[in-house]
């Protein structure tokens, strides 16, 4: 008896993943939060029980009848949700609908299980914030009611870039994938890849566009940064599934779309060299900037070696080198954006009437000489 | 956190009146382990178990957020959606097995069967594939007092039986494991 309730004891070992228990806790929350989010709606009923006890039962019956029929209207439109869910489509940060259109999305995006195609909508979403800054942006508003709209838009893009990071992290690791689970992953990071490319262009357009204020233009310098490492991080994944599961891929797209993440980040490393230079001219500074004297050396040459791996034909190096090289440019961009926060900017100025610029005119000229062209 | 402590009834209070998801995932974390073992005794696989864990943790919020009974104890609610989740599940599959009724035993239709199960727990210890072989009602009440450790009480109000019955029950259910263990 003794040695069979010793046994029994030894079965509480048996426990759950911890990897599941957090990814099924956060799926639960995130389900039932959107719930409770809407039900705060309901506020009524609160006032209605206080009422109820507060008053004589005549009064009640008297007020019952038309509180119950306008009620029922009431709750049918807050009920179906529906109506509330699509209206909050078209809203935009500072909205009343706003907050239904972020828990819509969260909803929506608890409910895809497949780890790219959750990225896929992250970047979808991330899509929504830039048309949002654009819709602001366009908008005549108050400068720093404006400021604020953009900002929230912002942190809601690097919210949606950080979580398609993640998702794309969790589709690189996995192991034992099948040959057309493994086709499906390199179509869709492909597919992510080229719209980080497109989100990270407008949001060039609109860190031209607010250039005058420091504060907008870090934000911003931060969105696209977070952005394009989303872009990299797609093609480590197109890299990855092409390479483990020896797919029959056009070999000549993906080279392309390497080639075209080195002269992007050639464009950023331009970038920050010109941002090394402007922060050097800032006084007490000195020792900071002297730190970064080397990076864009570093950074050139670690570019120039993804290009060598590429013409190798060496895609996983050369995605390596990018990384490494994006890395840089994000660690001086950080200690720049600080350096500029310790000095005093000016009053912001936000002009709705500006005209924006093509992607092109931001000024910064690539250097090419750090591009070795393909061989072929 | 004890099972049906003030803490526990505190924070069914906050679920119910604020829906509170914070709350519930205090709740979440004191039961997640042992809804997981009750679930994954009854049906076997790993991803199974967690899936229908899962969809219990879900369907108890929903229960907890549309009933108007008041809830006593939400220790034997749990278990209780735990038990019917397993039902369905079982439903589903179009498996018969017994839930409640103590004198219905697993159904069992042909030895291929019992050799395909025994396949499934061959690299678990010999307790556990002991406890397969058990009716459902002996391994619940089994499991509830060695392993989860709750009181006659406690697996009472859980399994929705008196407590005399219980003991009656654990009683019965050792001593079952000790004639399959001999032989």
């Amino acid at each position: 008896m003794d040695n069979i309730v010793e046994q029994l004891k030894t079965l509480k070992e048996i426990k759950p993943r911890a990897e599941w228990v957090n990814s099924s806790r956060e799926l639960l929350l995130s389900q039932i939060s959107a719930q409770a989010e809407n039900s705060k709606t309901l506020v009524g009923a609160n006032v209605w029980f206080f009422f109820k006890s507060a008053m004589p039962s005549g009064v009640l019956r008297f007020v019952a009848q038309p509180i119950g029929v306008l009620s029922v209207i009431l709750l049918f439109i807050a009920g179906t949700g529906i109506l509330g869910v699509n209206a909050s489509k078209t809203s935009l940060p500072g909205d009343l609908l706003y907050p239904v259109k972020l828990t819509s999305e969260k909803v929506s995006l608890s409910l895809i299980i497949n780890d790219s195609k959750k990225a896929e909508k992250h970047l979808e979403y991330a899509e929504e914030r830039v048309k949002e800054m654009e819709a602001v942006s366009a908008q005549p508003l108050e400068t720093q009611d404006k400021k604020d709209k953009i900002k929230q838009a912002v942190s809601g893009l690097m919210d949606q870039m950080e979580g398609a990071q993640n998702q794309l992290d969790k589709v690189k690791d996995a192991n034992e994938l099948g040959q057309t689970e493994n086709k499906v992953i390199v179509e869709v990071a492909l597919g992510v890849d080229k719209k980080a490319e497109e989100l990270s262009q407008k949001i060039a357009i609109q860190k031209e566009e607010y250039k005058e204020d420091k504060e907008l233009e870090t934000a911003f310098g931060a969105a696209q940064a977070s952005t394009n490492q989303t872009g990299v991080k797609a093609v480590e994944v197109v890299i990855n599934g092409v390479e483990n599961s020896k797919l029959e891929m056009p070999t000549k797209e993906i080279m392309n779309v390497i080639q075209k993440k080195i002269e992007n980040t050639a464009v950023t490393v331009e970038e920050m060299k010109k941002s090394i230079e402007q922060a050097g001219a800032v006084e007490n500074q000195v020792d900071v900037i002297l730190e970064m004297k080397d990076r864009p050396t570093t950074a050139t040459s670690t570019l120039s070696e993804a290009q060598e791996f590429l013409n190798q034909g060496d895609l996983t190096g050369a995605i390596e080198r990018i990384k490494t090289t994006v890395g840089i440019t994000n660690e001086v961009k950080d200690t720049v954006s600080h350096v500029e926060a310790t000095i005093v900017s000016p009053a912001p100025v936000v002009n709705s009437t500006v005209v924006v610029p093509e992607p092109a005119a931001v000024d910064v000229k690539v250097n090419t000489d750090v591009i070795i062209k393909p061989t072929n | 956190m004890s099972a049906n402590s003030l803490q526990e009834k505190f924070l069914i209070y906050k679920v119910r009146q604020n829906k509170d998801a914070e709350a519930y995932g205090k709740l979440y974390d004191c039961y997640i382990d042992r809804i997981y073992r009750f679930v994954y005794f009854k049906v076997s696989v790993r991803e199974d178990a967690e899936d229908i864990t899962s969809e219990v943790f879900l369907k108890a919020w929903e229960y907890i957020n549309t009933t108007t009974r008041k809830i006593e104890n939400f220790n034997a609610l749990i278990y209780r959606v735990a038990r019917n989740s397993v039902i369905d599940y079982y439903r589903n599959k179009r498996i018969n097995v017994s839930t409640d009724d103590e004198d219905n035993m697993i159904q069992i239709q042909d030895k291929e069967n019992i050799v395909a199960k025994m396949d499934v727990v061959i690299d678990r210890g010999n307790i556990e594939k002991l406890l397969s072989h058990l009716k459902e009602v002996y391994r619940d009440v089994i499991l509830l007092k060695y392993i989860e450790e709750y009181s006659i009480s406690e697996i009472a109000d859980i399994t929705g039986k008196s407590k005399a019955n219980v003991r009656v029950l654990l009683h019965r259910g050792i001593q079952a494991l000790k004639e399959i263990s001999e032989g």
